[in-house]
């Protein structure tokens, strides 16, 4: 398969008042033309500011990009100027942001929101842009498109405003999508109607989506391959149905744990013991050693290196050193 | 601050000693103090500070308008009165009655807002009814309708600046009292069966005393800008008392040839103002982080 | 919207109740006779009594007062004790001149104001933010009458670049419109400076805070997304919503304005309402000053009142939270 996207090495950090925070620490992954790549892991674990470093909107200060390459068709967004840069944005990289009601500009009409995308990028006159956003309404399946374009985002349901983010986002045909947990801040009802749609948009418009989210059954149904991050860094790279059957890292086969499974009595779900560590205070060695409970000598004396497992497996965790 | 350390529950010694030393580490917050401190200095020591007499007209016309100079570093004015000295003299009258209207502004306003927020329903409509009516007539207009009723004198600018100021600080407690009173200490006391007043006095003002400060040393400044503005329009502090505004407009016959007696009374209001300001910010910032733009 | 509107209007009007009623007490407050206070050198005893016997000083305080409230709300103020005029027709003279000054640093200020407070934000903690951060507090603390005659003395004392009072040369009426406009602008710039300055001082540092606090927000994120470039961003998608706030502090300064240009028409001999006020307390003239107390209270009201309604048009969020549930 085409690479349509290297991450490579990515470090961006924060400055705070106590210090450097390394939130994304030296990430790297690849997503093919037309792949769907799901990105997860607990909130804090920096996977939503992987996707804003990718398209470059880390508010900065206190963040920045701090190391590492995006290629994106072979081209380092990262070093590109500004300007081409945003003809990169919602044209070739597009992003639905997890909270439809703050992400949406609450003194504009939902239509006239996706008609500047299109109007900028396509270079069309404000009739034939409304005409396309329109079409991108009907496209994401709001009812009454006409008329829905000319409500403001406070008049819609978050259903309905997730939809209008997405026609914003799909409205230029881009190459890649970043859905960053873009059912979470739903109803539950909605939520699946929301990734139904998003995969049925994939198949009809054919482009790669990168899903970022905390919710490993949600994975299970949208995606090819997982990216698990911890801490800062990818933990674990798998197939889907690889990973769901043999998990190869001890975070990774926590995560599954905690997961209600169909079928098993109704006992407590297990957790994982403990919290995502602090950034700023890192524990020596393997970033997950204090919550493992595989953990050994090695795992305090040295960060693991991501170990190939296979030809299409890897896993960053000291138990599978020499591919085991 | 006796006051504070039995207010109950509300670990007030954390607060003011977090509070100082945040207002420590500002350094415009503590050139504010070392100004407004300075100012107070200045007017106690005025005397020992120049051998001129502010109000005694000199030796005229030998006198009149002299250029600054050795013996009068800031120039005579047009009675050759020295303007160091009246400037430096100056300083007691805006002092004095900026702190004082402030004081009287805070008290009444305090307890408007404590009774409103407090009694609630019709009381509090109607209080907060009127404090909007008196907040819409500018206060420049509602001073001066009170002075066209009135017979000018120091005590009487004091006691108008002061009752044309409290509404801001009305609102600002009642406001405060209406988010105290429902926490759960409030509750308990008068759950206890303390009384109501016994609640308002020993609760609820000591607990929005820090607001009630910041907002206050806020509001000097201003004061000290409308006392000055009614003294420049002739109708504040009453001749031959030294006041800053006035000085300003006495020298305004003579702007060109000796400009040295408008311009000298006006830097020192405006230091004093900027001196409040920055105090006021620091006070602010230092604690009561909330109130901060 | 509508029932917006009329809340607001009903709020308003009970405001303004309320103003003439704190007139009516102040004036009933004032220790001694109502009218001892008309004692005029040029003021014949007769005329006071007869003013006695007009105003219903003889009648019960109630009767006094309904009689109160009904002339003022037809607009009659009584004549003027200085003029031997109607008030009315006084005000009617200078309160266009009023409102000519201050529209006129209205204007000057909002746009000083927005400008400096939107490119402090932008360029937040560089030397432009820290200059424009100081020299607002320094702006903010300056006594206006000062800054004016400063700027007299030099603009037009030592310069001789601007005139220093009235509000047009003597015999420019026949010099032709354009000649007259400019002679007007001429005459409007430094007063209205002066008048504005304060403000836009306040506005630089209101506007700051409010579009920093936009620029955090979400939409900001997500305009940023599409592509839009800097300039779009921050004038089109920020600009409107840092706005918000700001309309209503444009709404609360009209009393400092109004408060303001009394010192201002003083010093730069403006025919306004705050210098028909100075004058009339100097001569005791009563009914003028009343009226005009009561004249600005009631601009400030509508002032106010125009605020709300840009506010509302400016949040389409505002007319669905008012009249009841979204939707």
């Amino acid at each position: 398969m085409d690479v349509l996207l290297k991450v490579d090495n990515l470090k961006t950090v924060f400055d705070t008042e106590d210090g450097v925070a390394r939130v994304v620490d030296g990430v790297s992954f690849e997503v093919g033309h037309g792949e769907t790549v799901g990105l997860v892991g607990e909130s804090g674990c920096g996977k939503s500011v992987t996707a804003l470093s990718i398209m470059r909107l880390v508010q900065d200060p206190p963040g920045r990009i701090a190391g590492g390459s995006v290629l994106f068709n072979g081209r380092d967004l990262l070093t590109i100027p500004e300007r081409e840069m945003r003809k990169v944005r919602g044209n070739e990289i597009s992003i639905v942001f997890q909270e439809p009601l703050t992400s949406l500009n609450p003194v504009f009409t939902c239509g006239e929101q996706v008609r500047e995308a299109i109007a900028l990028h396509q270079k069309l006159g404000r009739r034939e842009s409304k005409r396309k956003a329109v079409e991108m309404f009907r496209l994401v399946r709001i009812p009454d498109p006409e008329l829905r374009y000319r409500s403001y985002p406070h008049q819609m349901s978050g259903g309905m405003r997730q939809r209008v983010m997405i026609a914003m986002a799909l409205s230029c045909q881009p190459k890649l999508l970043i859905a960053d947990e873009p059912s979470t801040a739903l109803d539950v009802s909605v939520q699946a109607q929301i990734m139904d749609l998003l995969l049925e948009l994939k198949e009809k418009l054919g482009m790669a989506v990168l899903l970022i989210t905390h919710n490993l059954a949600v994975v299970a149904q949208m995606v090819e391959r997982v990216l698990v991050m911890y801490a800062g860094v990818v933990v674990e790279e798998a197939p889907v149905g690889g990973l769901f059957a043999e998990p190869l890292h001890p975070y990774t086969e926590g995560l599954l744990e905690s997961l209600p499974k169909l079928g098993a009595p109704a006992g407590r779900l297990s957790m994982i013991p403990g919290n995502v560590p602090d950034p700023l205070n890192l524990p020596p060695g393997c970033r997950f050693s204090d919550r493992c409970p595989r953990r050994f000598d090695r795992c305090l004396s040295g960060e693991p290196p991501m170990f190939t497992v296979g030809r299409r497996r890897a896993s960053r965790c000291w138990l599978r050193e020499g591919g085991g | 601050m006796t006051a504070l350390t039995d207010s109950g529950g509300n670990e007030p010694r954390g607060l003011w000693s977090a509070g100082w030393s945040r207002f420590r580490k500002n350094r415009f917050a503590v050139a504010g103090a070392v100004i407004v401190l300075s100012l107070y200095i200045v007017a106690i020591l005025a005397p020992l500070l120049t051998p001129h007499d502010p109000i005694a007209h000199g030796d005229l016309p030998k006198t009149r308008y002299l250029s600054p100079r050795t013996g009068h570093p800031l120039g005579t004015d047009k009675f050759g009165r020295d303007v160091l000295a009246r400037v430096l003299y100056g300083s007691r009258i805006s002092l004095t009655i900026s702190f004082l209207a402030v004081a009287i502004s805070v008290i009444a306003g305090s307890l408007v807002g404590a009774t409103a927020g407090y009694a609630g329903g019709i009381v509090d409509t109607v209080l907060m009814r009127i404090v909007d009516a008196l907040m819409a007539i500018p206060r420049l207009f509602l001073l001066l309708t009170c002075i066209a009723l009135f017979s000018r004198s120091v005590p009487l600018i004091i006691i108008l600046l002061g009752a044309t100021g409290w509404m801001a600080t009305a609102r600002l407690v009642r406001g405060q009292v209406l988010a105290i009173r429902e926490q759960d200490f409030i509750k308990a006391a008068e759950a206890l069966g303390a009384g109501r007043r016994r609640i308002m006095l020993r609760h609820l003002l000591p607990n929005t005393l820090t607001v009630i400060i910041v907002a206050a040393t806020l509001r000097i400044g201003g004061i000290i800008l409308a006392e000055a503005s009614l003294s420049f329009l002739g109708l504040g502090v009453p001749s031959p008392i030294p006041s800053w505004g006035q000085m300003v407009f006495g020298g305004r016959d003579a702007l060109l040839d000796a400009w040295w007696v408008s311009t000298f009374p006006g830097i020192a209001i405006a230091v004093t103002v900027i001196g409040y300001n920055l105090f006021g910010d620091g006070l602010r910032d230092a604690f009561d982080p909330k109130q901060g733009a | 919207m509508a029932r917006f509107l009329a809340r607001r209007l009903v709020q308003s009007l009970l405001l303004v109740f309320i103003i003439i009623t704190i007139n009516f007490f102040l004036l009933h407050l004032a220790p001694g006779d109502p009218l001892a206070r008309y004692y005029h050198p040029d003021i014949a005893p007769e005329t006071i009594e007869l003013m006695r016997e007009k105003l219903g000083l003889d009648r019960p305080l109630i009767e006094q007062y309904v009689k109160w409230i009904w002339s003022f709300a037809r607009g009659d103020f009584g004549i003027s004790l200085q003029y031997n005029r109607p008030v009315a027709s006084l005000l009617a003279e200078s309160i266009p001149n009023t409102l000519r000054l201050t529209a006129g640093a209205l204007m000057l200020y909002i746009i000083i104001g927005v400008a400096l407070g939107i490119t402090s934000a932008v360029k937040r903690y560089s030397l432009f933010d820290r200059v424009s951060t100081v020299a607002a507090l320094f702006v903010y603390s300056i006594p206006s009458f000062w800054l004016a005659l400063m700027l007299i003395l030099f603009f037009s004392l030592k310069l001789g670049l601007l005139p220093s009072s009235h509000m047009q040369s003597i015999g420019i009426e026949g010099a032709g419109h354009f000649a007259m406009f400019v002679d007007r602008l001429r005459h409007i710039v430094l007063p209205a400076f002066v008048l504005g300055v304060a403000s836009a001082a306040a506005m630089a540092r209101y506007m700051r805070g409010s579009m920093i606090d936009v620029l955090g927000e979400d939409y900001i994120r997500t305009a940023r997304a599409k592509g839009l470039p800097d300039r779009k961003v921050f004038l089109k998608h920020a600009f409107r919503n840092a706005l918000l706030p700001v309309v209503t502090i444009i709404g609360l300064s009209l009393p400092f304005l109004l408060g303001g240009s009394v010192v201002i028409e003083k010093i730069f001999s403006w025919p306004g309402m705050g210098r028909l006020t100075v004058d009339a307390i100097h001569a005791r003239d009563y009914p003028v000053v009343l009226a005009v107390n009561f004249i600005v209270a009631v601009m400030v009201i509508l002032g106010n009142l125009l605020a709300d309604i840009g506010y509302a048009c400016l949040d389409p969020r505002i007319v669905y939270t008012r009249v009841g549930e979204s939707k």
